[in-house]
């Protein structure tokens, strides 16, 4: 049994999780 | 060890550490040319960018137990294990949102500042940076046992030699050019952690015979490396005590006071983010690609100085050995910083001599981060626990006595100096009773020493503070009435 949702899973909440987070960052500097 | 790439291409290891320890010297000594006063030495005038910024917060993050323990743990468990970094991001963006900007607002020099100017009391400043110099010094045990046992396992030399190699190098530049040049050389780090992880996980992979080949040979070893090793359960368990320490770790919240405005800190903790996304990523590749290579290693722990000496040709196999060497050295040099700074800003300046000069505190503080770098020598030689170990427990003790003094004592104006002191302290005993009690072992009953510290914590700061007057208007002013600089 090879790689499954807990390995290719990881990248792809990883990445929705730093969109997220700079989508947040950027939009905090502008309500400055 | 016979049959190594590494080893047998002993000038040009030379030559790349050379060349790494030349620009590490370089740099420190453009900073000793800077620092005249504390907030030079210990915020570098506060001038550091995003990209220095988050190259610093994640050097200061990953350390030997990174390298060595996490990689280990993925070739001993596999995959599941990476899940935990969501908890320790968690913490991140805690400390994005409700810590970071307050404190860059306030803009002091050490987090113990912050406990004496929020709480208005030096007793609470005290306790805080005593505290945090005890547990420091215990994390400041593991890196050097780490730099002992990746010596020994590599060339074979005696671990009190890699440690004083360590102190030399890492207590020099720190000493000298303070959190200036420890900024840009950990910029330098993180960019080597990065390059050598990144080259490494094609040449791994590519000993394996593809990823897929990889995923499905370890798999047929023992199928839980390619799925679900530990229940969601224990992920989260482990994923919340990380998560609660990163939130008020010292050693990053110190660096915030460093850069340039709160706009700053925000992107430089998403930089941090990325930068840990490729590491962890990487990290996870190669833990389980070396289970692949050499299935039935004696210990999970030698899996990365292996990889380095015996699976990589020597060019990268020395890259990747000045990466560990970077990982355990910004850790320390960050840990230095606080420590040191936490003895002279907080205790000498403070108890001592409050009418010392700018020049003399920090000499006081460079001679403080000497010292306190030679106490973990004796404590290595004990060898009370393995390298990651040593690194979850403290990050345990620091959540416990921390977390609610910071999170709360930052967004919760009734805090009170009594709450705070008191609430360091049961959550300090909580997690230390806890830990030579009734914790034996996580998954016998569920509750970590940390859960128990952090709740402890959170009840008594809460209770004590309603039960105590009010910390003055003109404390709470700096911290909850928005200002901006």
């Amino acid at each position: 049994m090879g790689f499954g949702w807990s390995f290719y899973g990881f990248f792809i909440a990883a990445a929705v999780w730093l969109v997220l987070y700079f989508v947040w960052a950027f939009g905090a500097a502008r309500d400055r | 060890m016979i049959g190594s790439p590494l080893l047998s291409d002993a000038p040009l290891l030379l030559l790349v550490t050379v060349v790494y320890l030349a620009m590490i010297l370089g740099v420190s000594i453009w900073g000793y040319l800077h620092p005249k006063t504390e907030e030079e030495f210990l915020a570098a005038g506060r001038s550091i960018g995003p990209w220095v910024g988050g190259a610093v917060l994640a050097a200061t993050q990953i350390s030997a137990g990174t390298f060595v323990g996490t990689l280990g743990r993925h070739y001993l468990t596999g995959v599941s294990w990476i899940w935990i970094w969501f908890g320790v991001w968690a913490g991140w963006v805690i400390s994005a949102i409700f810590v970071a900007p307050k404190l860059r607002r306030f803009g002091a020099l050490t987090v113990a500042d912050y406990v004496g100017k929020r709480f208005a009391s030096e007793g609470a400043r005290t306790l805080a940076a005593a505290l945090i110099i005890l547990t420091y010094t215990i994390l400041l045990t593991a890196q050097f046992q780490a730099i002992g046992e990746i010596a020994s396992a590599i060339f074979g030399i005696a671990p009190i030699v890699a440690m004083a190699a360590l102190l030399a190098s890492t207590g020099f530049y720190t000493a000298l050019g303070g959190v200036r040049s420890s900024s840009h050389i950990d910029f330098v780090q993180t960019l080597i952690m990065v390059l050598a992880l990144l080259l490494a996980v094609p040449i791994v992979i590519s000993h394996t015979g593809g990823l897929t080949a990889l995923g499905e040979y370890v798999g047929s070893i023992e199928p839980r490396v390619t799925g679900w090793w530990f229940t969601w359960r224990e992920l989260l368990a482990f994923g919340a005590a990380f998560g609660l320490s990163i939130a008020a770790a010292p050693y990053e919240m110190t660096r915030y006071y460093s850069m340039r405005d709160v706009a700053t800190v925000r992107y430089a903790i998403g930089i941090s983010l990325a930068a840990q996304v490729l590491i962890g990523s990487c990290v996870m590749i190669l833990g389980i690609g070396m289970r692949g290579i050499f299935p039935y290693l004696p210990s999970a722990d030698q899996a990365s100085s292996i990889l380095a000496s015996t699976v990589m040709p020597p060019l990268l196999g020395s890259l990747f050995l000045v990466a560990m060497m970077s990982a355990i050295m910004s850790t320390v040099n960050s840990i230095l910083l606080v420590t040191g700074g936490a003895f002279s800003h907080d205790l000498y300046k403070r108890l001592v001599n409050p009418r010392a000069s700018q020049h003399r505190l920090v000499w006081v503080n460079r001679l403080s981060i000497v010292v306190l770098g030679l106490v973990p020598f004796w404590c290595a030689s004990l060898k009370l626990a393995d390298v990651q170990a040593i690194v979850i427990e403290q990050a345990k003790f620091i959540a416990s006595f921390f977390f609610v003094p910071v999170v709360l004592g930052l967004n919760w104006r009734r805090g009170t100096k009594e709450g705070a002191i008191w609430s360091m302290v049961a959550g300090f005993v909580g997690c230390l009773v806890w830990s030579f009690t009734f914790q034996r072992g996580f998954a016998s009953h569920g509750i970590d020493s940390v859960e128990v510290g952090v709740v402890l914590s959170a009840a008594t700061f809460i209770l004590v503070s309603r039960a105590t007057a009010p910390t003055p208007e003109e404390n709470l002013r700096i911290f909850f009435d928005r200002v901006e600089p």
